[in-house]
């Protein structure tokens, strides 16, 4: 069951002087999908990674549903209904696709069937990587690998999914296939995704809601069709900004 | 030299090289038992150990307790010692190594190398400073020569130890390629950040290769005491050991620790008897950089990686 995500004034720091995620508010009703845009070093990536307790939060709220979920372990996460596709690759890439895609439903492992029935239809969703569940992740392409983490990140039925950057370093059919599955995600309503994109214009075509981040901060934002109407000038905005967001 | 001396010295050459590759190959089923921990440990975390070998010392030295104070028999003694070791083993983990993890500090790496090592010296010290350091000996299980058809020589002890450690070497490989825990450390070993996102509770299981890695030095230290002495910087000589074999076999494979192991048992014996006997160690050390200059990332390469 899909469920909102409300962020108050999120601060993240990798080390104690070094804080790269100075105060960014985000709500999200369920079921929506979200796009989180901003030049690079805006802590868009930082944002998601907060989210998913694999960055340090330092200050602030995440709550998804009634639940403030800022601080706990990834384990706990995960078991709350939070998926993240990092933009770093995560593949085992010694195992094989199928053992890859299982791993996706590693907190209801005991749960055979329901995770079997996972397994083959997330091991369908995408054409590019369909014919080779039995060959290992590491012997597949790096846009392959991209796909089968996506396709993991589903098995386990999240209720919040977190996709930062999934079309980077992918060939044109690629993205493609990942936007179709965004688009049919977005059509099931089944799943609230916050969407990190350096394809602008493909992220705004799906997005239901754009946040513009700068600096560390929220700089903007509005619906998809608001944000695309002024996207050139956020853009000019961006230009005209100095720095990478890193305050030390 | 005449023909019917060439005739006698040949077999009883042959003789020698058979007896010294089965000693060889004994004494390196015991070093892998020693490296695989090791082995294990920085596969999955990238924890280069330096007190591994004195997870080993203080299991023979609660295997000799177990004997000689509480009268246990010697299997009993085995299992003080791999309980030793993992009791130890974990305590390390979740004392010293944990808070390193879990800080925001940059070169965990290095902390945990530096910490590893000034734990590995305490544990001397704290062991030389409460029992001396007096060489003690543990009587083994099998306390026999035997015979094989007048050909192969070798004592009980030795293949009850090889006969152990392939076992618990065999068990590590189902647990690592048929249970969970195993699925978690490959995870892990693969990508920790792939483990995290899926929601592997990597504390839970960096304890349990703990658990295992100072079990199995234990262990190993509690077959080898029969065999050597035990004293508290004896650790040192089995990190050594266990050091080489690792680089040998690649760091962080398991299968290659035990190839590793019994190449560089193989190779110890058969220097020391055919080369010269008094460069045991030596060796052992040759063979480590000649892998390290013609194959950096050990014998099993790449691929050894994965546990």
């Amino acid at each position: 069951m899909s469920v909102p995500i409300e962020i108050t004034d999120l601060r993240v720091a990798y080390e104690s002087d070094v804080e790269i995620l100075r105060g960014v508010n985000l709500c999200a009703a369920a079921n929506t999908m979200t796009a989180i845009i901003g030049p690079n070093g805006a802590g868009k990536s930082t944002l998601l990674k907060g989210v998913a307790g694999v960055a340090p939060v330092t200050r602030g709220e995440v709550k998804l549903g009634e639940r403030r979920v800022e601080g706990l372990p990834t384990v706990d996460l995960v078991k709350a209904g939070i998926s993240f596709v990092p933009q770093e690759s995560s593949v085992f890439g010694q195992m094989t696709v199928a053992e890859n895609l299982r791993l996706g439903g590693w907190h209801r492992r005991s749960e055979r069937d329901w995770l079997n029935q996972r397994v083959q239809a997330c091991g369908a969703l995408f054409e590019s990587i369909r014919p080779y569940l039995e060959r290992k992740a590491g012997d597949l392409s790096g846009g392959q690998q991209k796909l089968v983490e996506i396709a993991r990140g589903l098995v386990g039925e999240p209720s919040l999914l977190l996709l930062d950057e999934p079309t980077a370093g992918l060939s044109p059919v690629m993205v493609r296939e990942v936007y179709r599955e965004l688009a049919r995600l977005k059509e099931r309503r089944s799943v609230t995704v916050l969407l990190v994109e350096q394809n602008v214009r493909e992220a705004l075509e799906v997005a239901d809601r754009v946040y513009v981040l700068a600096m560390g901060q929220n700089d903007t934002e509005g619906t998809a069709e608001d944000v695309s109407e002024r996207l050139e000038s956020i853009v000019r905005n961006w230009m005209s900004r100095e720095g990478s967001g890193v305050v030390s | 030299m005449s023909a019917g001396a060439d005739h006698g010295t040949k077999p009883m050459m042959d003789q020698l090289i058979v007896q010294s590759l089965i000693l060889g190959l004994l004494q390196g089923g015991l070093y892998a038992l020693l490296a695989v921990g090791l082995s294990l440990v920085f596969g999955i975390l990238r924890v280069v150990n330096f007190a591994h070998g004195e997870f080993a010392m203080l299991g023979s030295f609660a295997a000799v307790f177990a004997v000689t104070s509480f009268g246990m028999p010697a299997w009993a003694a085995l299992i003080a010692a791999a309980a030793a070791g993992a009791l130890v083993a974990l305590i390390t983990n979740v004392v010293v190594l944990r808070p390193i993890y879990l800080s925001r500090m940059r070169q965990k790496g290095e902390y945990t190398i530096i910490a590893t090592f000034m734990l590995s010296q305490f544990l001397i010290a704290a062991t030389t400073v409460l029992f001396g350091t007096t060489y003690r000996n543990l009587p083994g299980l099998w306390e026999s020569n035997l015979n094989f058809f007048d050909y192969v020589y070798l004592s009980g002890n030795r293949l009850v130890a090889f006969s152990a450690a392939i076992v618990m070497i065999g068990t590590l490989f189902w647990i690592v390629y048929r249970t969970d825990t195993g699925r978690a450390w490959r995870a892990l070993t693969q990508s920790p950040l792939g483990a995290s996102v899926v929601g592997i509770d990597i504390h839970k299981y960096a304890n349990y290769a703990f658990l295992v890695s100072g079990a199995f030095a234990g262990l190993a230290a509690g077959l080898l005491a029969p065999l050597m002495f035990v004293f508290p910087s004896s650790g040192v000589v089995a990190l050594v050991k266990a050091f080489i074999v690792v680089i040998i076999g690649g760091m962080g494979s398991i299968g290659g620790a035990l190839a590793a192991g019994l190449l560089l048992g193989v190779v110890e014996v058969m220097g020391t008897i055919f080369v010269a006997s008094g460069y045991t160690d030596a060796y052992g050390f040759a063979l480590m950089i000649a892998v390290l200059l013609l194959r950096p990332a050990g014998l099993f390469g790449k691929m050894g990686r994965a546990i």
